[in-house]
């Protein structure tokens, strides 16, 4: 009786994964090559984007970055994903309120830093792209940003050999669609892991603060980190910071993508890692300075309907306060990350075959 | 003995779960001996006028109109039958998108289990699993033209064209129905029945065909009306995309031939 019942057992199972890898069969239109394990920083929770149907390899995330650094993404080969992005920016644009693109035009809102990405469950200022594999369809196709569309980036990227053997390598075929090209780019922009600054370190007992940083650092809990929570220095939410309409940019943010009066003004949570290197601040990057942020949030501060409850009365902040805030501030730059040569250009990028 | 006895229950119900889990899956899984092949021809029209584009139309409100471009997305197509379970049709994993100026784009033929079927059901549009998921492929490409990049999200029907009624640049029509976020979620499935004696029979070997009729003034005049006028267009989500949707989900209809071939 009981070899029976295992008998059965075994031929049934056999039957259930016969057709369970049937049905796999369909996923693997996916990649092929060396996995890379994502490490989740001690302390992170876990990542929104994990890899589905897109596993992570070497060869996608190299093919990943050969798209980044490329300028055939754009529509007259100058504006590659990395000329907003830029790695010593902490994959911000340095320096500029607004990116440069297309034809002497700017872009509508300054680029964010890139890294932690894996975390967010909607991009954007206004949180209006819901997946960051379809991230880079909006820059692609922005007529100021990129100005290109699918179809041409696939014709140039066919022309070109180094993509032949990079596109073989990570999906086995060197076939190129717009699901290749933008689960590639994920695989290199959910790969920008930034977690180890000075605070890590020291969170992590293997450093310490100074006396300047310490002080900053309890202000910081005090009065900053309800919003710019760790480990991630942002809650991911949208709020109204208690600033005015640009006239020319007529930015609402948030209520562009819901349509909904409350979220009038509302802009993502931004995260303060790598913040001495993201600069300007603001979504349209209308603070140049840190020091200018933390001034309108101490005396700045525009009421409205929408403002966020928690700055009905600012963030008082005395120059003692800022100095030591600053101070902890400078804790959160992560130079292994802005070094990292997996994430810098390749040599051969952009070479017209 | 006990442990025994234990051991003897455990085996014994995962091998019946196991079992009858895959006997589950074998009748899900389409026998193909037993399929006959179905056509579903989609004819896009103004009330009775077959739709071309370029020419000139009137909607029911008499408001004359010109059609540049004309798409819509259909998905997870399945035939029913009065017997619960008795169903028949393709992954809800399939979409396909309708092109005006595409001939080949009206035509959708799926394998289905030989039976009598009362009607067929589809998908108007894109689900949320589809809307949220990441780079897609196929119909579902980007590249086809039917995804908004500034607020994620298909486009699931683009009529776009011309009409002196318009107040617009060019004097444009240009409506963009899309939207999956609830309560303004556009997609919704299309049900429609066979008349009474007039079964769908699919026979193994046999080649069926059913023509749905897509008539174009169901935008302006359904539950509720869209004067070209008031609305020359649509370009977000939100409550006036619904509204269209809604009315667009009545412009499908089964046109009277079942043909048999």
């Amino acid at each position: 009786m009981k070899i029976l019942l295992v008998i059965l057992f075994i031929s049934s199972a056999w039957l259930q994964f016969s057709f369970l890898t049937k049905t796999k069969k369909e996923d693997r239109a996916s990649l092929i090559g060396t996995p890379i394990r994502f490490v989740v920083p001690k302390g992170f929770p876990q990542p929104v984007y994990q890899f589905k149907n897109n596993t992570l390899t070497k060869e996608g995330f190299e093919l990943g970055r050969f798209l980044f650094y490329d300028g055939k993404l754009s529509r007259d080969g100058n504006f590659p994903c990395a000329s907003c992005h830029q790695q010593f920016a902490a994959f911000a644009t340095f320096e500029h309120r607004l990116s440069h693109g297309y034809n002497n035009q700017f872009s509508y809102r300054n680029a964010p830093g890139l890294f932690n990405v894996a975390w967010e469950k909607e991009l954007h200022w206004d949180g209006g792209i819901n997946h960051i594999e379809i991230q880079p369809l909006a820059p692609i196709t922005n007529p100021h940003e990129m100005a290109e569309d699918l179809d041409d980036i696939i014709r140039k990227l066919k022309k070109d050999s180094t993509y032949h053997k990079l596109f073989k390598a990570a999906y086995g075929d060197p076939g190129i669609n717009s699901q290749r090209i933008l689960r590639a780019l994920a695989q290199f922009t959910a790969s920008l892991v930034s977690a180890n600054s000075k605070y890590d370190r020291v969170m992590r007992g293997e450093d310490s603060f100074s006396s300047y940083e310490q002080p900053g650092y309890q202000i910081f809990q005090q009065k900053c980190s309800s919003c710019h929570r760790e480990p991630l220095f942002t809650d991911l939410s949208y709020r109204n910071t208690g600033i005015s309409v640009d006239s020319a940019l007529l930015d609402y943010g948030r209520m562009r993508i819901t349509g909904n009066k409350t979220d009038s003004l509302k802009f993502k949570v931004p995260s303060l890692r790598n913040v001495f290197l993201t600069g300007p601040y603001g979504h349209d990057g209308r603070f140049p300075t840190i020091s200018s942020m933390l001034d309108h949030y101490n005396s700045g501060v525009i009421n409205s309907l929408t403002l966020d409850p928690l700055l009905k009365h600012g963030i008082p902040l005395s120059n003692d306060d800022k100095f030591y805030l600053i101070a902890f501030l400078g804790t959160l730059t992560d130079t292994s990350f802005v070094n990292d040569k997996r994430f810098s250009a390749p040599e051969s990028v952009g070479e017209v075959k | 003995m006990k442990t025994f006895r234990h051991h003897h229950i455990i085996l014994l119900s995962m091998g019946v779960l196991l079992l009858f889990g895959s006997f589950t899956h074998k009748n899900l899984r389409l026998d193909a001996r037993n399929n006959g092949e179905l056509k579903i021809h989609f004819s896009a029209y103004s009330n009775q006028s077959p739709l071309i584009i370029g020419k000139t139309y009137s909607n029911s409100f008499q408001e004359k109109f010109t059609i540049d471009r004309f798409r819509f997305y259909v998905g997870g197509i399945r035939l029913f039958s009065g017997d619960a379970g008795a169903e028949s049709g393709i992954s809800a994993d399939d979409y396909f998108l309708f092109d005006l100026a595409d001939s080949a784009s009206e035509e959708i033929t799926i394998s289905s289990k030989a039976g009598t079927y009362n009607g067929i059901e589809f998908l108007f549009g894109v689900d949320s699993i589809h809307n949220t998921g990441g780079a897609q492929a196929g119909a579902l490409d980007p590249r086809r033209g039917m995804f908004w990049t500034w607020n994620s999200g298909y486009v699931i029907l683009k009529l776009e064209g011309t009409s002196p009624l318009s107040n617009l640049p060019g004097h444009a029509i240009e409506y963009h129905v899309g939207g999956y976020r609830r309560p303004n979620n556009v997609s919704q499935i299309v049900s429609l029945a066979f008349q009474k004696g007039k079964e769908l029979k699919i026979e193994s070997g046999m080649k069926n065909q059913v023509n749905v009729h897509v008539n174009v003034d169901k935008l302006f005049n359904g539950l509720t009306s869209i004067h070209i006028n008031a609305t020359p267009s649509c370009n977000t989500p939100g409550p006036l995309a619904k509204m269209i949707a809604d009315n667009c989900k009545q412009m499908f209809s089964l046109d009277r031939s079942i043909e048999t071939r």
